[in-house]
């Protein structure tokens, strides 16, 4: 009878906390939402299990979560804490993308440029809030809509906020789809959204090599901060497109990515442990995110009218909001709205040249304050 | 986070306002300078095909255009030839 005593002062349901079971619903939820919804299932999924995984209570004494020195959990957590995973990511991201798009229209990637005014912008309001200036860099980067960047800077600047920045960003990043068309439609006129643009033109497979060695020397030189990310960022565009490591690039572009996605998104769930997310800090940094993906969104689109001020051919306002990097959600986003504005035009591929240009801005703002806060 | 005192001073102390468009002001110029070597990007490849013409074998890179007749031009070319001359 002892014994059974014993294992029953054990098990979960003995430490279990209300804070506990709200997480678990948490993690149920965005289970829910990958399957019934299919918003961003390859994240969503593994991040809601890791949340009920995460908030099954511990046994004293024994190492099992992801913040228990010498737990199996905590080795897949070391991937997170200390940036690795963002970086195999983006080598992933690199080999699937095709920057024809931005070649073929290079002042697009202005766009791209303007989206990440909703990180700074915010970075100032978490400090007014009263959250440190390293902390702010790590809140108002969840503007910058690219959840491995967000994990990046978080592990580096702000460890203990990560994972409440990294539920924020993969959230957001979820919501495209409703978060942004409002915002699209609030600030462009009925006109706007009509405009057609250009179809790109054909890019050469020379100009595809070229790029990635001399976008990573211009951007790696100016941010050094951002050196993991931007250079795995190139190195697996340059695997694509050389022509020779096609091999790598098909490792790197399936096997490698979805490996890394499944550890990164169950650790960064697991971290979801109620006694350390569930905070005042935790709301504020999601209202904050919310704000500076709105704001992001918004500079895209104020600043692509801005540019028809000066352009003969104008651009349709409307893909300035892709330059969020919620790649390819966002240039998806784009592409429904003007259809439904007008079924016969076509802007996604237009769309896709700020969107990917947003996920080398958001790589080259996190290395900026990397840099100026990290030291 | 320390305490939940919502005031400009947190700004103000720790320079935000500057540390946002410094930090706005350098992704800009280094997007600007992407944008820039992208616009160059045509003529670079023009060049560089000039100095290392593409080869075959790099399945990514295009091969020149063969310079003469392919077989099948040639023989359309001889059957028309007969043909013409056939009486």
């Amino acid at each position: 009878m002892d014994i059974l005593l014993h294992f029953l002062s054990t098990t979960g349901f003995a430490e279990m906390t209300i804070g506990n079971f709200l997480m678990i619903v948490i993690g149920i939820f965005f289970i829910a939402l990958a399957i019934i919804k299919d918003y961003e299932p390859l994240l969503l999924l593994p991040i809601g299990f890791g949340a009920i995984v995460g908030n099954i209570p511990s046994i004293a004494g024994m190492p099992l979560s992801v913040y228990d020195e010498g737990s199996v959990l905590s080795y897949i957590y070391f991937g997170v804490s200390k940036g690795l995973f963002p970086p195999l990511i983006f080598l992933g991201i690199g080999a699937m993308t095709d920057f024809s798009c931005m070649l073929s229209n290079p002042k697009l990637v202005l766009l791209g440029a303007a989206a990440q005014m909703g990180i700074f912008i915010t970075l100032v309001g978490a400090m007014y809030l009263g959250f440190s200036p390293a902390e702010a860099g790590a809140i108002g980067i969840i503007g910058g809509a690219d959840g491995p960047t967000a994990i990046f800077l978080a592990s580096k600047l702000a460890p203990h906020l990560l994972g409440a920045i990294a539920i924020a960003a993969y959230s957001y990043m979820a919501l495209v789809p409703v978060i942004q068309p409002p915002i699209m439609k609030l600030f462009t006129s009925k006109e706007e959204r009509l405009i057609r643009m250009k179809a790109p033109r054909e890019v050469s497979a020379r100009e595809k090599v070229l790029f990635p060695v001399g976008a990573f020397i211009i951007t790696g030189l100016i941010a050094p901060g951002s050196l993991a990310l931007v250079g795995m960022l190139f190195l697996g565009n340059l695997l694509k497109e050389s022509g020779v490591t096609e091999r790598l690039a098909e490792t790197a572009r399936t096997s490698l990515i979805d490996s890394v996605t499944i550890l990164l998104g169950f650790s960064v769930g697991a971290s979801t442990q109620a006694q350390t997310f569930l905070t005042p800090d935790s709301l504020l940094i999601f209202g904050l995110g919310a704000a500076s993906f709105c704001v992001a969104t918004a500079s895209g689109l104020l600043f692509a009218k801005f540019m028809n001020l000066f352009l003969k051919e104008k651009i349709n306002p409307l893909v300035g909001a892709a330059g969020v990097s919620a790649v390819p959600d966002s240039a998806r986003v784009v592409q429904m709205v003007a259809r439904q504005e007008d079924p016969h035009n076509f802007l996604l591929m237009h769309a896709m040249a700020p969107n990917v240009a947003g996920v080398l801005g958001s790589a080259v703002a996190a290395g900026v304050l990397w840099s100026v806060l990290g030291l | 986070m320390q305490e939940m005192v919502f005031s400009w001073q947190h700004v103000t102390n720790g320079d935000g306002v500057a540390l946002s468009l410094t930090g706005m002001g350098i992704v800009f110029v280094a997007l600007l300078l992407v944008s820039l070597y992208i616009a160059m990007l045509p003529k670079l490849a023009a060049f560089c095909n000039k100095i290392i013409p593409p080869s075959a074998h790099h399945s990514g890179v295009e091969a020149p255009a063969p310079a003469g007749p392919n077989e099948a031009e040639i023989v359309a070319a001889a059957v028309a030839y007969l043909h013409k001359n056939k009486s």
